[in-house]
């Protein structure tokens, strides 16, 4: 833990949905029931941490990473990012706190199949208005640190599954957002290459940016330098090891 | 099987109602395409109807008619049939004639069917019965000696709340003439002709009214006993020579279905059309649920659900919509026919024959042709789809990172060489000389045009993608491209919206084209400054003929310089009804030297002042000449009442009244060989300097004093004339105009589909967006720039492919269905309007799935799979 800064707060958080079930056996009339995927949950991590997230399926590990991705909103309770209360945001300045201080990097990758890797790195800035020109270099330069400055014009067909996570982890990273989050960034590459996916993420957390990551794998979980582990929309544990495993070869 | 019905009813249906919008879209694009077409043949059904009603219930239970020309047959015929008995058991002569009723009481006056009648000949054998009043068939003496006296039916009693006694007012050729109602007629046989609104005259008064001299129209014959009808026509042909023909009295029903059977030919494409773009909606439709069902397909097989059934899982959807949609197509026509034929018949009545407006009935048949269609269209749209459905592999199901579908460039390849081929086989077809040979020449364009559309798409869209990069930002490109990324599926969407707006351009540029040169002509034609009708505002079906004294009143007005008498007269003559035109050729061409316009297209220009007067020479159509292969020199054989006449043909002229055939011949002829001494119209000249609309109000009051004025009297200045020719023009292509913007609504309706399976297909990628940051109004943007780009491609190959195929309609089915050259003229203005119009509706049409992009929640969208 380099620095004292709070970079993400959870206050008391809970999450429900109204989950349809379907009546047996006819299966015609469905009711409604509530399931509680986070059940008050409190949390600080601090800025430069590497956390990992770890529990069994259905364990609230996605909720949690939508809560603090801004993509959804708590039931209750409080998220805080950067010191800022996503509850008072509005839709508008929740799109531009993910532009502009959070990078995904999901399982499938999710690169847009018609832009090229440097167009897919270069689309955060663009949606944001930022002018071609000026994000042309900055998007080549975060391509040549994962290692694919030569592969810039190529599409997502064109490249393998550890390449198209590395242009993932570039558009991630082209704004320079002080918090990055990977949903089970190496759950579909061999090992490898997931090796080397991760020595990229690791690499990316620092003094000014945290990495929060969500894995199935306590071998992954082991290398970061805290594991929060989630059960049934609770957190059971919260162990801080060690220092990031790796230094970071390519950190921007 | 009992599986199959599960499958059927927790997929097959299920799904359905899970995609609610886009099955009620799917539905209504068949139901539009049915409609159409459904209304189109209860159209068509109902005016043949019209024409049917018209030639029996008028000839009641006569066995022949004894028929001449317009104007009709000289009545010593009816002696020579007397003196023949052994052939004319029963005779009666008779004049028909449409005329204008004023309207009792305030009531709107409207056009009647006047017969004229001979109470002293045959009448038992024609179904007439008195239902109130003295029997005039029991009396006919007192009915006969009583001037002004008519009867009427019950129908036209009730509609105008006229009775026994009751006055009314009738336009006759001496201008509008009281008549009392003598008795009413039961609403049987005659009387039902002409949707029941029939008044009969004694037929010496009918032919004094009408300015008939001594001619009757036609003779009904009951055929002794023992004769056959053949055997019948051959024996009263002998007899009565040449003067007069022997027709069967449905071959008048059949001459005017053939007459109109281009004209009904055209209106069946475009709903045949209609129907085609409602088959790319289905197979849009079922393409989309197989690629979005795709884990469904595989799930489905891994369980062990045959290829076979998977195929009929699909078709069973596509049954239902099918169904459904084409019952409600049924229904929808036949409001749609009401609407058509209340444009249509007094199309029909004004250029060929004189109906009143019919009911429209879809028939126990036409009912089980619009499911059957509706059912076969969409079942054979689903095939294919359907078919790829159910030979998916499980394994290719599984993939789920966003991939780009595309066209191959194989596919592509082979697309383009099948519309080369298309445009190829086109152009063969029209060199062929047959209105079919057009007609499937012009329906191998469009389709050409619609193989031809992916190639379009993806040549410009790379350049469009980085022009609506700089323009409007990265959200507009991400839609533009994703034309191209999902062009498997959009190019059917861009395809039938083509073929919407092909079909919009070319039939502006048919329009347009004969619109222009029929302007011309019109402008150029007619030197007249104001034109005397009476009946209608031109020389039509529904003219009324009227005395020639009716000039001295018009020359007497100040202002005017001079007259000229102008006739109508259709002759039939071998398969065509002739339309001859006869005036005062001496003056016309004398006024016609002062013109530029070369009405003369082969034959001595200027035409000398005597040309037609010397010798019994005439003008011709082109579209005469070219269907009769006929050339200046060469002689006309026509028929009249004093027997057949032969004409020099002296020039070849431009002339689109009718597409029959005409001819000019100078009043002269008409008078000596078929004792016309009435006229039609008056052309009116006005003095240098006098104002044309004053003139003309002078004479409107003129001839008011003497005439009547009622409005069927048509005093037209040759503009307000020119306008009405204009109108007339637009009216008969208005039917055409009614099944494009069908054609165009349902293709839309295929846009929305695409765009909302198109959002559907990139949940998970607009959830990426989403997640790094773009706004909902980028995604808004993303997708109706989609949908604003596939329509721009379609306006554009629409626009492009139009002018092949305007040229087909001109230059092969115009030519080959009417006889006209006219030159083509690209309808500009019609082309920008309509691309505009296909940008707008398809951006439109992507602005719902749009907004329901910008709904997504975020992390659901990046969950789905």
């Amino acid at each position: 833990m380099s620095d004292q800064v709070v970079a993400i707060e959870l206050l008391e958080v809970t999450k429900s949905y109204a989950s349809a079930i379907e009546d047996q056996p006819g299966g015609e009339s469905s009711d409604e029931a509530v399931v509680h995927a986070l059940r008050g949950v409190t949390l600080s991590i601090h800025a430069g941490e590497l956390v990992a997230i770890i529990g069994p399926s259905g364990s609230g590990k996605s909720t949690m990473l939508n809560l603090i991705g801004a993509l959804d909103r708590a039931t209750t309770g409080t998220v805080r990012i950067g010191g800022e209360d996503l509850g008072n945001l509005g839709d508008g300045a929740l799109t531009a706190l993910r532009r502009d201080r959070i990078g995904f990097v999901f399982q499938f990758f999710n690169l847009l199949p018609t832009l090229s890797a440097l167009e897919n790195v270069m689309l955060p800035s663009l949606l944001a208005g930022e002018k071609l020109g000026a994000v042309r270099p900055r998007a080549e330069e975060r391509l040549r640190q994962v290692g694919l400055g030569q592969r810039i014009g190529h599409r997502p067909h064109q490249l393998s599954g550890g390449e198209m996570q590395r242009v993932a982890i570039a558009r991630a990273l082209v704004n320079d957002p002080p918090l990055i989050l990977a949903d089970e960034p190496t759950g579909n590459l061999d090992t490898r290459t997931g090796e080397e996916v991760l020595e990229l993420l690791f690499g990316a957390a620092g003094a000014r940016r945290t990495v929060v990551l969500i894995t199935h794998d306590p071998r992954i979980a082991a290398r970061a330098s805290r594991v929060i582990t989630l059960r049934d929309g609770q957190v059971v544990s919260d162990e801080r090891s060690r220092p990031a495993a790796a230094p970071a070869p390519a950190a921007p | 099987m009992s599986g199959f019905r599960a499958l059927v009813r927790f997929v097959s249906l299920r799904h359905l109602f899970t995609r609610p919008v886009r099955s009620t879209l799917t539905l209504l694009g068949v139901a539009f395409g049915v409609a159409l077409v459904i209304g189109m043949r209860a159209t068509n059904e109902s005016v043949l109807d019209a024409f049917d009603q018209l030639s029996d219930r008028a000839a009641g239970k006569a066995d022949l008619e004894i028929v001449g020309d317009e104007a009709g047959i000289d009545m010593s015929l009816l002696e020579v049939l007397d003196d023949h008995r052994e052939v004319a058991k029963h005779f009666a002569g008779r004049i028909e004639q449409t005329s204008y009723l004023k309207g009792n009481g305030g009531k709107p006056g409207l056009r009647v069917l006047v017969l004229g009648v001979d109470f002293f000949g045959d009448l038992d054998f024609l179904p007439f019965k008195t239902a109130k009043g003295p029997d005039v068939f029991g009396d006919a003496i007192s009915f006969v000696n009583t001037p002004g006296a008519v009867l009427i039916s019950e129908t036209l009693a009730r509609d105008q709340g006229l009775d026994v006694g009751s006055a009314m007012w009738l336009r006759t050729g001496e201008g509008l003439r009281e008549f009392k109602v003598w008795s009413v007629l039961a609403d049987d046989g005659k009387a039902r002709a002409f949707g029941g609104q029939v008044l009969i005259l004694n037929l010496d008064a009918a032919q004094v009214g009408f300015v008939r001299g001594t001619n009757i129209d036609r003779i009904d014959v009951e055929l002794a006993p023992g004769l056959t009808r053949d055997e019948g026509r051959a024996r009263l042909q002998a007899l009565i020579g040449d003067k007069a023909r022997v027709e069967t009295p449905s071959k008048r029903a059949d001459q005017l279905a053939r007459m109109t059977s281009s004209f009904r030919y055209g209106m069946q494409m475009s709903g045949s059309i209609a129907v085609l773009i409602g088959m790319f909606l289905i197979y849009n439709a079922v393409a989309v649920s197989v690629t979005e069902r795709r884990r469904e397909i595989g799930i489905l097989r891994s369980v062990g659900v045959s290829r076979g059934r998977v195929a009929g899982v699909f078709l069973a959807e596509a049954a239902v919509i099918g169904l459904v949609g084409s019952a409600f197509g049924v229904v929808l026509g036949r409001v749609l026919a009401t609407q058509i034929v209340g444009e249509f018949a007094p199309t029909v009545s004004r250029l060929f024959e004189n109906i009143n407006a019919p009911r429209v009935t879809v028939s126990r048949n036409l009912t089980l042709f619009g499911l059957a269609l509706g059912l076969f269209a969409t079942l054979g749209a689903a095939w294919l789809p359907s078919r790829e459905a159910a030979h998916l592999q499980p394994v290719e199901t599984l993939r789920r990172d966003l991939h780009a579908t595309g066209v191959r460039r194989r596919s592509m390849r082979g697309l383009v060489a099948l519309s080369a081929l298309g445009f190829g086989l086109a152009a063969a077809l029209s060199q062929v000389q047959h209105l079919s040979a057009g007609f499937g020449a012009g329906i191998l364009v469009f389709l050409a045009g619609v193989a031809l559309t992916p190639a379009v798409v993806s040549l410009l869209t790379p350049v469009a993608a980085q022009l609506a990069l700089r323009v409007v930002g990265p959200s507009a490109r991400l839609g533009v491209e994703n034309v191209t990324r999902e062009l498997a599926r959009s190019s059917i969407s861009v395809g039938a919206l083509m073929l919407a707006a092909c079909l919009s351009v070319t039939l502006s540029s048919y329009t347009h084209s004969y619109e222009k040169s029929c302007l011309e002509w019109i402008e150029q034609a007619i030197p007249a400054d104001m034109l005397v009708h009476a009946g209608s505002p031109t020389i039509d079906r529904e003219s009324v003929a009227y005395s020639p004294e009716w000039r001295s009143w018009v020359d007497a007005v100040p202002g005017v310089e001079g007259t000229n008498l102008i006739r109508s007269l259709s002759i039939p003559w071998e398969d065509l009804r002739l339309e001859v035109l006869s005036l005062e050729s001496y003056d016309y061409f004398r006024r016609m030297e002062t013109s530029e316009y070369r009405r003369i297209l082969d034959g001595p220009f200027p035409t000398p002042r005597d040309a037609l007067v010397k010798e019994p020479a005439v003008l011709v159509s082109e579209n005469l000449a070219w269907k009769k292969r006929l050339k200046p020199g060469d002689t006309i054989t026509l028929p009249s009442p004093t027997g057949p006449h032969p004409f020099t043909i002296h020039a070849i002229a431009v002339d689109y009244s009718t597409d029959q055939g005409w001819l000019m011949m100078d009043r002269r002829w008409t008078l000596e060989y078929w004792g016309q001494e009435a006229i039609e119209g008056m052309h009116v000249y006005v003095k240098p300097g006098e104002d044309v609309d004053a003139v003309a109000s002078r004479v409107r009051a003129a001839l008011a004093e003497v005439a009547g004025d009622d409005g069927g009297l048509f005093v037209t200045t040759a503009r307000v004339f020119k306008e009405e020719i204009r109108h007339i023009i637009r009216q008969t292509f208005a039917i055409s105009k009614a099944s494009e913007v069908v054609a165009l609504v349902v293709a839309v309706f295929g846009v929305v589909g695409t765009m909302l399976a198109g959002v559907l297909a990139r949940t998970r990628e607009i959830g990426v967006l989403r997640a790094i940051g773009a706004k909902r109004h980028q995604v808004v943007a993303s997708v109706v720039a989609e949908s604003a780009w596939l329509g721009f491609c379609a306006a554009l190959t629409g626009a492009l492919v139009a002018v092949p195929a305007s040229l087909v309609f001109v230059h092969v089915i115009g030519v080959q269905a009417s006889g006209w050259h006219v030159p083509f003229h690209y309808p500009w203005l019609a082309a920008l309007r309509m691309t505009v119009s296909v940008i707008a509706l398809a951006a439109a049409a992507g602005f719902v799935p749009g907004l329901r992009a910008a709904r997504l929640v975020v992390q659901d969208a990046l969950a789905y799979e």
